[in-house]
């Protein structure tokens, strides 16, 4: 992948805006980063991190403070605005739904930085719309006004736009916002999907974590710094969890990332120590269940209270064993009323 | 969905043929049909007076109401594709408020050339000075909104700031009534009641270069248009300076609000219904089809009012103002009631 040369390159970059009289208010950098074709990038950081400016410096749609920026090689400053539309396409999430327009004539606009001044649309240009409409399956409501769509709708029609304008680069700014789970991991296993079979270099902002570690290639890790602008960690997602760096970023009072599971713990976990016992389905819903209750599950060695999980005839059972006896159960609810008179917290 | 379109497209085409030469046929002073048709395509009429009525006074008026009604639409189109808000127009946001200020500086504070009556005895020199003070006043107060425009996002505000910038301006023509001879004030405010008969001869052609120029300008952006209805974002990103949209739908806006303004008195309500009725016949937001439809609709429309306005049998004429606005203000409640919720609708 890397002797191919770069769609975009990025030298000391510095993203920020100027304030007034040339208050300059730096928000992240410098920044050196490549984008490569064929790659999917995700761009992770907590809220206020500097995704959207980041990106927006990027996509051309404001200047950077700092530093330079070449795409496919040219300098950001010496491409015409016509040319760069041929070069970088976007996804943003400014609302369309005011436009009045149909999913037909949105993606249609597409086309825009390559027809003539009229905006007439050639048979080649029907071509390339035709396929985006069918690589992001809205053949179903073309003749729909965008008004009408929900938010799922809505943001794979303004990803077919952004492939009907056939860029090598795309970049999309937190695409998966109010969707639904079903619909975020479609539109990310899409965008995966592109990224291989188009060979485009996609950028996506992201607060989806986990689908971010499963999908991308690569990841960029916003990290706000006190006092200066933000600092990005970058590197392929499983390196950045076994290092650590994944878990520090998002590390908030009692939020912890759970390296062996590769998601966040929601519940603080300090509360009396309890073993599990048993494997499989069953036992990882036991877990998750005692540490609702406020338990903290102790995996290495046992503790004043067990609870053994195994499956008879197809259905799981629990014992819990504490000094003063065991006790079976045949359901979660009455082992967890039994655990619930142990009181953890208190 | 073509063919409809067409037929459609046919409709309004023998509608405004009509309404034309009803509009002609149509006055305080009635006249045979056979002759109207006689004097209409020249083959000339016995009766003289009723060939200089016709030829001086109602096929210029006819025309003035085609040309206000093609131009008011068009720029309504255009501001509401720009702004991307349903309710722009050149009188609710002020712009026509703005040529009016410029007639009013004219007019009241003109000093030695005093009424619009001797403007218009000046003939051309004195309707250019109209019209190019009229322009200027609604390029003016368009950037100003556009600057204001530029911070805001939600639709209702920039209506309410629209609005502010109209009462400032209306404010600003009252100081210079207050300050003005009574017999200035009269004329002045007679002019504001909005008329299509007061525009003859040269001025008619001075008007129809303006509305044309304006016109064609505004055809030949339709496709920065078209990519204007995503949003300034997403225009850079396929290559196109928000700047240069700008730059041509305040020329365009400008030069047709204000002429026709400055002709025609303030007509409102015709720039924010017809885009919309156009918007709905011909299903679609290319402005390449909307731009002619908004014509035809203007025009048909405008007729139409002016119709009305002669009440049909009386000697009487209404202004022109007047009807529009009560066309118009219904059409602009039943927008709000099928969007339901303005701001994000």
């Amino acid at each position: 992948m890397n002797n191919k040369p770069p769609l975009l390159q990025t030298m000391n970059l510095v993203t920020g805006y100027l304030s007034g009289s040339k208050r300059r208010i730096p928000v992240a950098g410098p920044l050196d980063l490549q984008i490569f074709a064929g790659q999917l990038i995700c761009l992770l950081g907590s809220n206020g991190s500097g995704k959207s400016t980041l990106l927006r410096t990027l996509a051309g749609l404001q200047p950077p403070l700092e530093g330079i920026m070449t795409i496919a090689g040219i300098p950001s400053h010496q491409i015409s605005s016509s040319r760069l539309a041929r070069k970088i396409s976007l996804v943003l999430t400014d609302s369309v739904r005011s436009s009045n327009l149909t999913v037909y004539s949105l993606v249609a606009l597409g086309r825009y930085p390559y027809s003539n001044w009229l905006g007439i649309l050639r048979e080649s240009d029907q071509l390339i719309i035709k396929m985006a409409i069918e690589a992001t399956g809205i053949e179903d409501f073309l003749d729909r006004k965008v008004a009408t769509l929900s938010d799922g709708e809505v943001q794979k029609v303004m990803l077919a736009r952004a492939l009907a304008q056939d860029t090598p680069l795309m970049m999309l700014d937190e695409p998966t916002a109010h969707l639904d789970l079903p619909s975020r991991i479609q539109l990310m296993r899409l965008l995966h999907q592109l990224a291989r079979q188009t060979d485009k270099g996609i950028l996506v902002s992201t607060h989806e974590l986990d689908l971010a570690l499963q999908v991308a290639d690569e990841v960029w890790l916003l990290q706000p710094q006190t006092g200066i602008g933000a600092l990005l960690k970058r590197g392929t997602p499983e390196d950045l969890v076994l290092d650590g760096i994944f878990g520090t970023a998002f590390e908030k009072e009692g939020i912890r990332f759970d390296k062996t599971t590769g998601s966040f713990q929601v519940h603080p976990g300090n509360g009396m120590l309890i073993t599990i016992l048993g494997g499989g389905a069953a036992a990882f819903w036991t877990k998750r269940a005692v540490q609702r209750l406020g338990f903290s599950v102790d995996e290495e060695r046992p503790t004043a209270l067990i609870i053994r999980v195994w499956e008879e005839n197809g259905k799981a059972r629990w014992a819990l064993e504490q000094k003063c006896g065991t006790q079976s159960h045949e359901t979660m609810k009455s082992l967890l009323e039994a655990l619930s008179l142990v009181s953890p917290i208190a | 969905m073509e063919i409809t379109r067409n037929l459609r497209l046919t409709g309004l085409l023998l509608l405004l043929a009509f309404l034309f030469l009803a509009d002609i046929a149509l006055g305080s002073v009635r006249i045979p049909l056979r002759q109207i048709f006689n004097i209409v395509f020249s083959i000339g009429s016995e009766n003289t007076t009723w060939q200089y009525i016709v030829e001086k006074i109602r096929i210029p008026k006819t025309c003035t109401a085609v040309l206000a009604g093609c131009g008011l639409s068009v720029s309504g189109l255009q501001m509401q594709t720009l702004f991307r808000n349903p309710l722009a127009d050149p009188s609710l946001l002020g712009i026509t408020a703005g040529a009016n200020l410029g007639v009013a500086i004219i007019m009241l504070a003109g000093g030695s050339i005093t009424t619009l009556y001797t403007i218009k005895e000046l003939g051309i020199s004195g309707s250019w000075s109209v019209i190019v003070s009229a322009c200027m006043g609604a390029a003016a107060i368009m950037l100003l909104v556009l600057t204001v425009a530029g911070r805001l996002k939600d639709n209702v505000m920039m209506l309410i700031i629209g609005f502010m910038i109209a009462t400032i301006t209306l404010s600003l023509i009252s100081i210079l009534q207050y300050f003005s001879a009574p017999e200035l004030i009269k004329d002045y405010l007679i002019w504001t009641f909005g008329s299509l008969g007061g525009v003859n001869g040269s001025q008619l052609y001075i008007l129809a270069l303006a509305v044309v120029a304006g016109l064609l300008l505004s055809f030949l952006s339709s496709k920065l248009l078209d990519a204007a209805l995503l949003g300034e974002n997403y225009a850079r990103s396929m290559g196109l300076s928000p700047q240069r949209v700008r730059a041509v739908i305040v020329c365009s806006t400008s030069l047709l609000a204000g002429s026709i303004t400055a002709f025609c008195g303030p007509i409102g309500f015709i720039g924010i219904a017809v885009p919309h009725m156009a918007r709905s016949l011909f299903n679609t937001s290319n402005h390449r089809i909307l731009i002619p439809a908004c014509c035809l609709i203007g025009a048909v429309l405008m007729l139409l009012c002016d119709l009305i306005a002669q009440l049909p049998g009386s000697q009487t004429v209404l202004p022109i103002n007047i009807i529009t606005a009560l066309v118009g203000a219904p059409a602009v409640i039943w927008i709000i009631l099928r969007r339901n919720n303005l701001r994000g609708y």
